[in-house]
């Protein structure tokens, strides 16, 4: 790939096909599939130890998978048969440990990249200059890493990766290890890099992190991908089990659809498959349920603590345990009424 | 990941083989051609070696115990220091590194004959000279040499990792003092430890110009006689085997071992909490260094004589100095440049046939090497230039030290950083431009201080450089080694005093010119 070449907007996307990975006799990946657009933030979620570092490395050409296809665009630059080098795939990495230059300024280390494919001293200086206040760095532009803050060296590094031009970026954990006003400046700035000649990897096992960060979510768990769709999409509808309990749902329980009808013993839906009529399972995120007490209830409370302006309950149902939250502090041991206030998720893997 | 220079396995290999080759010629050149004169060959392990090789074995035991001693008494004084001013005592405790512990045998020779009788008939003190009989023994070459190389000791404890201050805290909470000895400090001083030890011990093993001084007949000793007296390389190489077989399958080992040697990262090591054990190992640090460094300087100084003489002695000498600079600096240069490029193709995995075999190439008696290279430069048509004894002497010298060549680069490219490596193979950058804007920048410090550390090691040379440099263009070391036997007793001060002198001052300048903290 060369980087004077210019993309179509619509040839660029990260595309993982079948991707797997072995260390030793570990299996780190499992017939991975999934696509970046262009335009958007993908971020790929999961928890720790699943192999969303992995996937980024396998992208930016450091690891090499035992089998599938990693393109970018519409080239193979991973395979069986086929490598394109780490530097001409038009990548930019911004590791979790920002791994900058400790003995570089932070201009020479947009400066650096710049040099790669532009001549003229003065463009150079003009443009790092552009990037380090589009960053919010100019005032910095002569400290060392080590005398810049954590935020401050985590704008470096997104500095300098976008430095390169890529029309793939990389990030890995982007948000760690900054916290408060610096966190949300970060996001702001992440989100401003979006842009039809580039499509943007992020990974993340904060969910919080990944909806404010993304556009589209890939969960992956276990080494596969559990889903993979627009976040909104994602999260209202995970549809197993394994998506549900990484976006936040915490309770599940069984249902029936009748007559175009949702009927579960926390309450009923009207839903738009009429004429369909099977025993499903559903999902819903504790703020869906609300508790309160009744000598006749059904649950029994667990734990009731603060949250807010609420209270957050644990109560079990028959032999289930949910989560939900209550206008009035209950007491453990105490009788409760547990109601879905709005409709829940459908899970398509477990039929009951 | 294929990383910059990653490529070039053909030439690391060549280099392997370039480095081999001089062991090779040697035992293929000078090899036994009958099975008959093979086996009869054997016979050179016989009552003289073997009764060498004891007498070897515990001068190296001696000065292992007192090596380890004096270095675990100077870090307990280092663990003393506040974190900022640490850094200067490392650097004071390459000093004793610097000078060949053949001058510093002289040295103290110089000092306990002062002792014993010092001067106008009036005996100071034993006037049995117990001392003397003491100083020329295994114990004496012990202490000697032990002065001269604990710095090993002291300098991989510092390197490692810990106690550090939250470890050894939390260990006051529910150990007695025994136990968190026993279960925090010294699983993190093992390592080091057990590695400074056999390293120090095989150098010990490899001695023979102070125990030659100190007139001990030493293993070491009969391979130089095979080469010098017997012209029989051969034997001399058989002679070398024992060191082989016990070195290389610890270079196989080390790497394996549980709880290997970690380099310290992070937070610093522990400070001593009261200051009577701050105040008594800054004490015991003071007299280490005072009988590893005062003492040589002083009788040295003492002997010497006038300014004048000195002065004269150095102005006669500076050819010599420079020449012997320039050669340990080139050579050293060459060792860690190479060193840095061979192991840049070494991610994370080492196989351990590579550092075994730079390793037996370290701790082979360099007159082997010298040997080696000599048996190579013979093959050369009529008169040989002096380019190619300088060469080869160069040759020989990276040869001998490539091992160290290899840790600096693996240091380096720790220092540097896996996934700064990482991002650099994203760049679209050339070799040259990546070594001149991002490479030296980051490097040439550490880079610097690693070739001054080597040539420290190579300035005290005298085995190689006797064999493969003709008289009339020796080395400082070997002029001194020379004088020592046969000159004048105020001259031979002189010139040891500039052999401690040179490599304190280049130490001096090439940590000054590193230490201003640029990040």
């Amino acid at each position: 790939m060369n980087r004077n070449k210019s993309f179509p907007a619509s040839t660029i996307r990260i595309a993982l096909e079948g991707i797997s990975l072995r260390r030793g006799t570990r299996a780190v990946l499992r017939e991975v599939n999934f696509e970046v657009p262009a335009g958007q933030i993908t971020v790929l979620f999961g928890p720790s130890g699943v192999g969303k570092t992995t996937c980024l490395r396998l992208i930016a050409g450091f690891e090499r998978p035992s089998a599938g296809v990693v393109k970018l665009g519409e080239e193979i630059v991973s395979s069986e048969t086929q490598w394109v080098p780490p530097r001409n795939r038009r990548v930019g990495f911004c590791f979790q440990e920002d791994a900058l230059w400790p003995a570089l300024t932070a201009a020479e280390h947009i400066q650096i990249p710049l040099r790669t494919f532009m001549n003229n001293r003065d463009d150079i200086h003009r443009r790092t200059e552009d990037i380090l206040n589009s960053m919010g760095l100019a005032a910095f532009a002569d400290r060392y890493p080590a005398q810049l803050s954590g935020g401050e060296k985590r704008r470096l590094a997104l500095a300098r990766a976008l430095a390169m031009e890529p029309a793939y970026l990389l990030l890995d954990e982007p948000l760690s290890s900054v916290e408060g006003p610096m966190r949300e400046e970060l996001i702001r700035r992440l989100r401003e890099c979006r842009s039809e000649d580039r499509a943007i990897l992020a990974v993340t096992h904060q969910l919080d992190e990944a909806l404010a960060l993304g556009d589209r979510l890939v969960i992956l768990s276990g080494g596969r991908v559990v889903r993979e769709g627009q976040l909104c999409e994602v999260v209202r509808n995970p549809l197993n089990r394994d998506a549900a309990q990484l976006v936040g749902y915490r309770n599940y329980f069984s249902g029936r659809l009748e007559n175009g009808t949702l009927i579960s013993p926390f309450g009923h839906w009207i839903t738009n498959s009429a004429g369909v009529e099977k025993q499903i399972r559903l999902a819903a995120f504790p703020e869906d349920f609300r508790a309160w007490p009744d000598v006749q209830g059904e649950a029994i409370i667990q734990e009731c603590r603060p949250s807010s302006r609420v209270y957050r309950v644990q109560a079990v149902c028959s032999t289930d345990c949910f989560e939900a939250l209550a206008e009035t502090m209950l007491e453990t041991g105490q009788r409760a009424r547990l109601r879905c206030v709005n409709p829940p998720a459908v899970l398509e893997d477990r039929p009951v | 990941m294929k990383q910059r220079f990653q490529g070039g396995w053909f030439l690391r290999g060549a280099l392997m083989i370039v480095l081999i080759l001089p062991v090779l010629v040697l035992v293929v050149s000078s090899g036994p051609d009958k099975a008959g004169a093979f086996w009869n060959s054997w016979r050179v392990f016989d009552r003289y070696a073997l009764e060498r090789l004891v007498t070897s074995i515990q001068l190296a035991f001696w000065i292992t115990f007192f090596a380890l001693g004096f270095g675990l008494i100077v870090y307990g004084g280092y663990c003393g220091l506040s974190p900022k001013t640490r850094p200067f005592l490392g650097v004071l405790a390459l000093l004793p590194l610097s000078y060949p512990p053949f001058g510093a045998a002289s040295a103290w020779m110089i000092f306990i004959t002062r002792l014993e009788h010092p001067g106008e008939g009036r005996i100071l003190w034993d006037a049995h000279g117990t001392l003397s009989r003491i100083l020329y023994s295994v114990f004496g070459g012990g202490w000697i040499l032990g002065l001269c190389l604990w710095p090993i000791a002291f300098l991989l404890l510092t390197m490692a990792a810990g106690p550090q201050r939250s470890q050894m805290e939390a260990a006051q909470l529910g150990m007695s003092r025994w136990s968190a000895f026993r279960k925090v400090v010294w699983p993190a001083w093992r390592m080091p430890l057990i590695t400074a030890g056999a390293v120090i011990f095989y150098l010990g093993l490899l001695q023979f110009e102070v125990p030659s001084l100190l007139q001990l007949q030493v293993y070491p000793l009969e391979i130089f006689i095979q080469f010098t007296a017997r012209f029989s390389d051969w034997s001399a190489f058989l002679l070398c085997l024992p060191y082989l077989l016990v070195v290389v399958p610890m270079a196989w080992g080390m790497p394996r071992a549980p709880g290997g040697l970690a380099i310290h990262a992070g937070e610093p090591p522990y400070r001593w909490q009261s200051s009577g054990l701050r105040a008594a190992a800054l004490a015991g640090t003071a007299l280490v260094f005072a009988l590893s460094i005062l003492v040589p300087l002083a009788s040295l100084m003492r002997h010497a004589g006038s300014v004048s003489l000195m002065w004269r002695v150095t102005t006669e000498h500076a050819p010599i100095v420079i020449r012997s600079l320039l050669y340990a600096i080139t050579a050293a240069a060459g060792v860690v440049i190479l060193g840095t490029w061979f192991t840049s193709a070494f991610n994370t995995k080492h196989h351990p046939l590579v550092p075994a075999c730079l390793l037996a190439l370290f701790v082979l008696p360099g007159v082997l090497i010298g040997a080696g290279w000599l048996q190579i430069r013979s093959y050369w048509p009529g008169v040989q230039p002096d380019a190619l004894m300088a060469a080869t002497l160069l040759a020989a010298y990276i040869t001998h030290t490539f091992l160290l060549g290899y840790g600096a680069g693996i240091l380096l490219w720790g220092y540097y950083g896996i996934r700064q490596r990482e991002f650099d193979s994203l760049l679209h950058v050339g070799a040259f431009p990546y070594v001149r804007w991002l490479l030296l920048p980051a490097l040439w410090r550490p880079g610097l201080q690693a070739t001054v550390l080597v040539m420290l090691v190579l300035w005290g040379d005298v085995g190689m450089t006797i064999l493969l440099y003709p008289p009339g263009g020796d080395t400082l070391a070997v002029e001194y080694y020379n004088l020592l036997h046969y000159g004048s007793e105020s001259r031979t001060a002189s010139i040891g005093l500039l052999l401690l002198l040179v490599p304190a001052l280049t130490l001096m300048v090439a940590f000054a010119l590193t230490a201003r903290a640029r990040s």
